[in-house]
């Protein structure tokens, strides 16, 4: 029963009373909810999914159906009901009206934060860095208690401060270029996000080991945006072997 | 201010478009409703990120020969479903299937490629749906029959 125990608890550094969320993660094993999830979902979207994959009604519906179901419902009623009237006329964005800028354009935050693939974190005792494969994008996470900037310019990936509660390390960010997100929606400058991270086990059998799923969830604030909170989320899996690779100058696709 | 109807169109288009690939950035450059098939041989293959290209030189009905490329997610994606930077022979003929090109230009984006040795690989995504089809199809019948108990 103790060994049991021990097992479920979270992953704790013996030296320190910080949770151990430092190496390699990357993509999960393709699991329906984690695929849906494959940008960043709504944690509403994700629980909607679930929902509609364990109800006996649906066993003859596809997972492709199904997920259309659930994207289908984020996108005309969970992300909608969480804009202010002024977001709702640029949702969702059209993408094919600057297509090459999509995609060659280093990711904005929103999108940065749920960026599949390799994604290396590296705890030091003052700071967070995180190392993502896409974009080969990099943020400091400060754990110092430092105050942002007073002149403080937005930028790209913003200015994070974090510390953590128990197992969860949390992440505020401010300061963030207004851009888009991959879920349809814009945001102003006036966004801010809070990121919580927790290592946990997954006792699904896949063998990857204990502590082998790194999960987030972000609350993204923004007056312009929002007029409610939104919730949303992804997960990675423990991948040591895995290793970040440079990014060459994108070329842009055949016009 | 958008018209109503604007709104419901530019939302199916996404829908559709979600529908086909989770995460292409490039819906106003290839058209995911369609397919096109080639085949000939490779003439070089970059595997990189953001994104790969296989360039592919074919002969077409007329007796032409065509120069096209096959674009494809990048290393990030393909390096850890055993893609490599040797996988084609020199000029190795291969059959590549893929969405084409929204403005005409002899350019798809990928959806699987067979090598000469009928070695299969498909757009990581796709694949990723068989497994999941699969675990779907547990858990619907868990569900019916925890239902049924």
């Amino acid at each position: 029963m103790a060994l049991v125990l021990c097992a479920q608890l979270p992953m704790l550094s013996a030296a320190q009373s910080t949770p151990d969320l430092s190496g390699m993660w990357s993509d999960p094993p393709p699991r329906a909810e984690d695929a849906y999830c494959h940008v960043g979902c709504t944690i509403e979207g994700r629980n909607y999914l679930t929902q509609i994959l364990d109800d006996p009604a649906n066993i003859d519906r596809s997972y492709a159906e199904l997920r259309s179901e659930a994207q289908r419902k984020q996108m005309a009623e969970i992300i909608p009901s969480h804009l202010t009237s002024s977001a709702l006329e640029y949702f969702p964005r059209d993408r094919s009206a600057a297509p090459l800028s999509a995609a060659c354009d280093p990711w904005g935050f929103t999108r940065q934060i749920f960026a599949p693939h390799a994604f290396e974190i590296t705890q030091h005792e003052d700071r967070v860095s995180f190392y993502y494969s896409e974009w080969t994008a990099r943020r400091t996470i400060y754990l110092d208690g430092r105050e942002p900037p007073a002149d403080l310019e937005s930028s790209l990936l913003g200015f994070s401060v974090g510390h953590y509660e128990g197992d969860i390390l949390v992440v505020e960010t401010t300061g963030i270029n207004a851009n888009f997100s991959n879920a349809g929606f814009a945001h102003s400058s006036q966004l801010t996000v809070t990121e919580r991270y927790t290592r946990v086990v997954n006792n699904d059998g896949d063998g990857l080991g204990k502590g082998n799923r790194l999960e987030v969830e972000a609350i993204l604030q923004d007056p312009v945006t929002f007029q409610k909170p939104l919730l949303m989320g992804r997960a990675w899996t423990w991948a040591p072997s895995e290793e970040i690779y440079p990014y060459e100058s994108c070329i842009i696709p055949t016009k | 201010m958008k018209s109503l109807i604007g709104a419901v169109l530019l939302l199916t288009a996404y829908l559709l478009s979600s529908i086909a690939q989770a995460h292409h950035s490039f819906r106003g450059v290839f058209d995911f409703s369609k397919h096109t098939t080639l085949h000939g041989a490779v003439v070089k293959f970059d595997l990189l990120n953001p994104h790969a290209r296989v360039f592919m030189e074919l002969v077409n009905e007329n007796g032409e020969t065509e120069q096209w490329v096959v674009e494809a997610p990048g290393k990030l994606s393909l390096a850890r479903r055993g893609w490599t930077d040797d996988m084609f022979g020199d000029r190795e003929v291969i059959t590549a299937t893929g969405n084409p090109s929204s403005t005409g230009k002899m350019a798809i984006w990928l959806e699987s490629i067979v090598l000469s040795d009928g070695t299969e690989f498909i757009d990581p995504l796709v694949s990723d749906d068989d497994v999941i089809e699969v675990e779907r199809r547990a858990r619907a019948q868990q569900a019916a029959e925890k239902s049924s108990n």
